[in-house]
């Protein structure tokens, strides 16, 4: 850790990167529930969903406006500061960069403009279809991003051959052990993260008794949605962390504070809390729970589990921080099933009807405070993905001090400060407008595109013109 | 055929780097220009340019993915080497997209179209001495980047910047006398009548100056048949700037002057490729040298490649959506 540039360096990435992944965790989300209500909007003719689509809309745009702001440097990046790395991988990283690129961003901003800005310029059913590659170009996008990050942890189908990295079969590559579950988790993290945002804003609502049926018909579709969702999550954070422990032991080893490797026959215990101290290589203090790793780590009471002690002390990655990230993570999942159980409980025994709704005034408060969790709880699950692959920047391959730039600290720094002044220019542009997006409401009275107008059964929101 | 490989990326690199000059280039054009303009006018700007800037932009982000696929070593040595000017660009662009997202929610219009003025001329200026970085000479030892963090900065990269800022601000110009009228379009042919010429001697001054900065480089051109391209591509410029120059005049057809200053701006483009070609740096890094494993030119081939006819296609159908005129509130926003 004595290179000053390759710690500022590293630092840049995580910060930028930290900060960008929230907006397309957004759009993601946003966009295909938007494409839902669209397509509801075009079955039942309920007016509602349409103006729910424009209200929503708003705040998808100043995503991805932010998304792309924040995300074209991380491009330029791998150049600037991690041109060895750039150089070495480029032949194959770089062309996932340009699948991403064309295939799914040109997609998404291309029909992006005819989604946002269309819909009196093209029919419905064209405006459904932007809607669709809009939604369909994003988690592209994301398909490619994990194909190349999940390649940077089990990097199949290369070598390296004389300082480069030769690839010997392209589809193993692309399809590395890692990206099937990689992708599908963080997809999901998006699906969740999005749907805990929207219902924030739902609880801002409802606390405040603005246009409460509006948001209440946002909620319900909500949790539908999170019913099938969170539980989901947990099985593929499992699986997650079965393809870490086969293919990235250490990895593992670190976010569970585990150092010693267990004897056959005894079932090794899972640290709940710790303090991990890397130069001693032990825990400092710990609380741990019998059997636990065991049976999280193997699904068996006995099952041997590696310890971080059996790896050379140069190829340990951090421990404390991927230890806290993890289980941070953990404890806002959980967090979020149980607040979706409470919520379905409720609408089942009734209590989500308009008139009742306002009346529980913990639960949507509780809700209003949730808004952040997905954002945070995937900055920590990305924490524990990427600080765990160090020292290596290509696992097992080429390790991350090989890959940093010839460039002085002092560049690198002053960047890096930039970054972090232009980002909470950026996230304060955020809260500045979706809180006056927020203020304003959403438009229940305005005219609804003329073209091919069906008998429509106006919904329920136009009663209740307060803006 | 799979020597031909490299030579087609560089040849659909080209393609994306173009597209994204005179798609974008125009939009930042006019966001410098707007600087100089009444606030009045400033709206006509921004309406001009319309909502189409994200889909421009990811011509940026395909040029770039393209050059770090396919040339991997240029792409490391170019912007590591480049930190400043890549920096320029990066932050221009983002300065350019916040300010837009205020301005648009007429929040302190005035202030935030500045700052949009700004952000564009930053990132035009760090196109440019990425640019003039790559047209000079970078210090490099084993492929890698061995200079100091300076080094861009020097006469011949100011000639570059210079005259990609005043090429920008043409595009600018141009593409306003299509889509504004009255004041705004007036002013924009007045200027054009000035930056046309500017904009072509420039070019030529950053042209001869990379000749001398780079000793034997015309000895490798002034040959046939590359001596026969380098004339044509300049004499081509010549008249389109003259052209231009000539359509700018009030009355005419207002499409003129974009048309000759995408032409100008192509000339340009094929008199520097015509005189360094076979480099993708002249004289120290060869196309056939930077390329990546014949293997992953033809996979990226396969995926990224093939897609970019269809983003042509949808990107001209999405443009006709733009072009029809609309009655009533047609922004939807």
């Amino acid at each position: 850790m004595g290179n000053p540039a390759l710690e500022i360096a590293r630092t840049q990435f995580a910060v930028t990167t930290a900060f960008h992944m929230l907006w397309p965790l957004l759009t993601i989300g946003l966009s295909l529930m938007m494409v839902v209500m669209e397509a509801l909007w075009l079955r039942t003719g309920d007016e509602t969903y349409y103006r729910q689509i424009r209200f929503w809309s708003k705040i998808f745009v100043l995503a991805f406006g932010i998304g792309v702001a924040s995300g074209v440097p991380l491009e330029f990046q791998f150049g600037t500061n991690w041109s060895r790395f750039a150089s070495a991988a480029g032949g194959f990283f770089g062309s996932i960069l340009a699948y991403e690129a064309t295939m799914s961003f040109a997609l998404e901003a291309a029909f992006l403009a005819v989604y946002i800005f269309g819909w009196n310029r093209v029919s419905r059913r064209m405006h459904l279809f932007s809607g669709i590659m809009v939604a369909f170009g994003a988690s592209l996008s994301a398909f490619w991003i994990m194909a190349a990050n999940s390649w940077m942890q089990t990097p199949a189908g290369a070598r390296m051959e004389g300082g480069r990295i030769a690839v010997t079969n392209y589809l193993r590559a692309v399809f590395n052990p890692d990206l099937p579950v990689a992708f599908i988790h963080i997809w999901v993290a998006a699906v969740e993260t999005t749907l805990f945002f929207v219902c924030g804003v739902c609880a801002w609502y409802i606390i405040r008794k603005r246009n409460v049926p509006f948001f209440l018909q946002t909620f319900k579709v909500m949790i539908v949605v999170g019913i099938l969702v969170a539980p989901l999550q947990v099985f593929l954070g499992d699986a997650s962390g079965l393809t870490v422990i086969e293919h990235q032991p250490a990895k593992a080893a670190a976010f569970e504070g585990h150092w010693v490797t267990n004897a056959p026959g005894v079932p090794a215990s899972w640290v709940a809390l710790a303090w991990p101290d890397r130069d001693a290589q032990d825990n400092r203090w710990e609380i741990r729970i019998p059997y636990m790793l065991s049976v999280l780590s193997t699904h068996t009471l006995r099952g041997q589990v590696a310890g971080l002690r059996d790896f050379a002390v140069n190829d340990q990655p951090p421990v404390t921080l991927p230890f806290y990230a993890f289980r941070i993570m953990v404890l806002l999942g959980v967090g979020m099933i149980l607040l979706i159980v409470w919520a379905l409980w409720k609408w089942l025994r009734r209590g989500l009807g308009v008139e009742n709704a306002a009346k529980h005034g913990l639960f949507w408060t509780l809700w209003l405070c949730a808004l952040p969790a997905g954002f945070i709880a995937s900055d920590c699950g990305w924490i524990v993905r990427e600080t765990g692959r160090q020292p290596w920047i290509i696992y097992g391959l080429m390790r991350t001090s090989d890959g940093v730039s010839p460039v002085g600290a002092g560049a690198t720094g002053a960047s890096l400060a930039l970054f972090v002044v232009v980002y909470a220019i950026l996230l304060g542009l955020f809260v500045f407008f979706t809180r006056r997006i927020l203020e304003k409401g959403p438009d229940l009275a305005g005219p609804v595109p003329a073209h091919r107008e069906r008998g429509s059964a106006a919904g329920g929101g136009t009663a209740e013109g307060r803006r | 055929m799979d020597n031909a490989l490299p030579y087609l990326w560089f040849f659909l690199l080209d393609v994306t780097l173009v597209l994204f000059v005179i798609l974008d280039g125009a939009g930042l054009g006019i966001g410098v220009l707007s600087l100089a303009a009444r606030e009045k006018e400033r709206s006509v700007m921004a309406a001009a340019v319309g909502p189409l800037w994200y889909a421009n932009e990811t011509w940026l982000v395909i040029a770039g993915a393209v050059l770090f696929g396919a040339f991997p070593a240029a792409y490391a040595v170019v912007l590591s080497s480049l930190y400043v000017p890549a920096m320029m660009l990066v932050f221009g662009l983002m300065l350019r997209a916040v300010s837009a997202e205020f301005r648009d929610h007429g929040s302190r219009t005035s202030f935030w179209g500045a700052a949009f003025g700004i952000g564009c001329l930053v990132a035009i200026l760090g196109l440019g001495f990425i640019f003039g970085g790559v047209a000079g000479t970078l210090r490099m030892e084993n492929g890698s980047f061995a200079g100091g963090p300076w080094d861009w900065l020097n006469g011949l990269s100011i000639v570059f910047a210079a005259s990609t800022l005043v090429g920008f601000v043409m595009l600018g110009a141009a593409y306003l006398v299509r889509t504004a009228e009255g004041e705004v379009q007036m002013r924009a042919r007045r200027l054009l009548r000035g930056a046309a010429p500017a904009a072509f001697a420039l070019f030529i001054a950053a042209f001869v100056i990379m000749q001398l900065a780079h000793k034997g480089l015309s000895a490798t051109w002034a040959r046939p048949p590359r001596a026969a391209a380098v004339s044509f591509f300049l004499a081509a410029g010549a008249v389109s700037a003259a052209m231009l120059v000539r359509s700018s005049v009030r009355g005419r057809d207002g499409r003129a002057p974009f048309a000759w200053s995408v032409a100008l701006f192509l000339c340009a483009a094929g008199t520097m490729i015509a005189a360094t070609f076979p480099y993708l740096l002249p004289l120290s890094l060869s196309i056939a040298d930077a390329a990546s494993p014949r293997m992953s030119l033809a996979f990226m081939l396969i995926g990224a490649g093939a897609i970019l006819p269809i983003i042509v296609g949808y990107n001209i159908y999405i443009r006709r959506v733009f072009a029809r005129k609309i009655h009533g509130d047609g922004t939807g926003y």
